[in-house]
């Protein structure tokens, strides 16, 4: 608390207008060390059932906000293994459906997992069947030509 | 107030204190010791109230007290550090003793004052009772019983201030 803030409690303190909590802080501000006599006499006068009132009030406050960090950051745990949690769960069945689907060829002796390389790779051998077919057909035309 | 008077209150105060207890300590065993401590010095107070007088407040405020005196005779662990205020040296004998002395003052300076203003001042002192409170209380208006107060107060601050000085 700066000096002109603690004077002005004071001068409220003395005028009989300083609430309670106002007594409080300005308890604790005057019953520190190396402070001018004058602000000790207030810390007499305020006595210590009112300092006593404001340590009370510093350690609940403090036990409190230290709770609720532990609090935060034991929910932001929790939040974060859940998300691990889910994004396991989700890629783990991703990866099992993409193994379900891969199309695996043994072609010449080679084994393709590329869908499209064995699916373009079948035509070619459809072409291939129906050119022979369409070769052996006109042979056999020939043949009867002759 | 009678020793039976005060049994009856001391047992509609008792979860209140503990509850003040427990809030400061978090042990159920600590909190059974404020309470205990806390009437005690309840007890003698209230020797010199009437007995029509509410003691919740100043219980509240004495088992508050209370935490902070037995935690820090105990040491468990030490109250937020505040910069310059040093709770280990703030209570040694010597300062026990000074505190002994400034208490000696501060009735010296408050005998000073009318009786009437004395009742305000240690009303306020003890039971921290604001202005509006204490108008309600004795029937005297707001106004009047701040400019009571703040009269009573320059008083025993000047009367203290000379006090310490010699």
């Amino acid at each position: 608390m700066k000096t002109e803030e603690t004077e002005r409690l004071i001068s409220k303190y003395l005028a009989g207008t300083a609430t309670p909590d106002e007594e409080r802080r300005l308890s604790l501000e005057v019953n520190r060390r190396d402070v001018p006599q004058e602000w000790r006499a207030i810390g007499v006068m305020l006595g210590e059932l009112t300092l006593g009132e404001a340590l009370y009030e510093q350690q609940v406050q403090h036990r409190r906000s230290h709770r609720r960090r532990i609090f935060a950051a034991c929910a932001m745990a929790a939040s974060l293994a859940c998300v691990s949690l889910a994004g396991w769960w989700y890629f783990d069945g991703r990866q099992a459906s993409d193994s379900e689907n891969i199309a695996i060829a043994h072609i010449d002796g080679h084994t393709i997992s590329d869908e499209s390389l064995v699916r373009a790779m079948a035509e070619d051998a459809v072409c291939d069947i129906f050119e022979t077919a369409d070769e052996a057909n006109a042979d056999e035309l020939d043949l009867f030509d002759m | 107030m009678t020793q039976q008077e005060f049994e009856h209150i001391a047992y509609t105060l008792r979860p209140m204190l503990t509850g003040i207890g427990r809030a400061y300590f978090g042990s159920a065993d600590e909190a059974e010791d404020v309470a205990q401590e806390a009437l005690l010095r309840l007890w003698r107070y209230a020797e010199s109230m009437d007995g029509g007088c509410d003691l919740s407040r100043l219980a509240a405020r004495i088992a508050k007290w209370c935490c902070v005196d037995i935690d820090r005779k105990r040491r468990a662990f030490a109250p937020p550090p505040l910069p310059g205020w040093d709770a280990e040296a703030a209570h040694s004998p010597h300062d026990e003793l000074v505190g002994k002395e400034t208490q000696q003052l501060l009735d010296k300076a408050i005998s000073q004052l009318s009786p009437r203003e004395r009742e305000l001042f240690e009303m306020q002192q003890l039971e921290g009772l604001p202005a509006d409170e204490i108008a309600l209380r004795t029937g005297v208006s707001k106004t009047s019983v701040q400019s009571m107060a703040s009269r009573a107060r320059k008083k025993v601050f000047d009367e203290l201030n000379k006090l310490m000085k010699q």
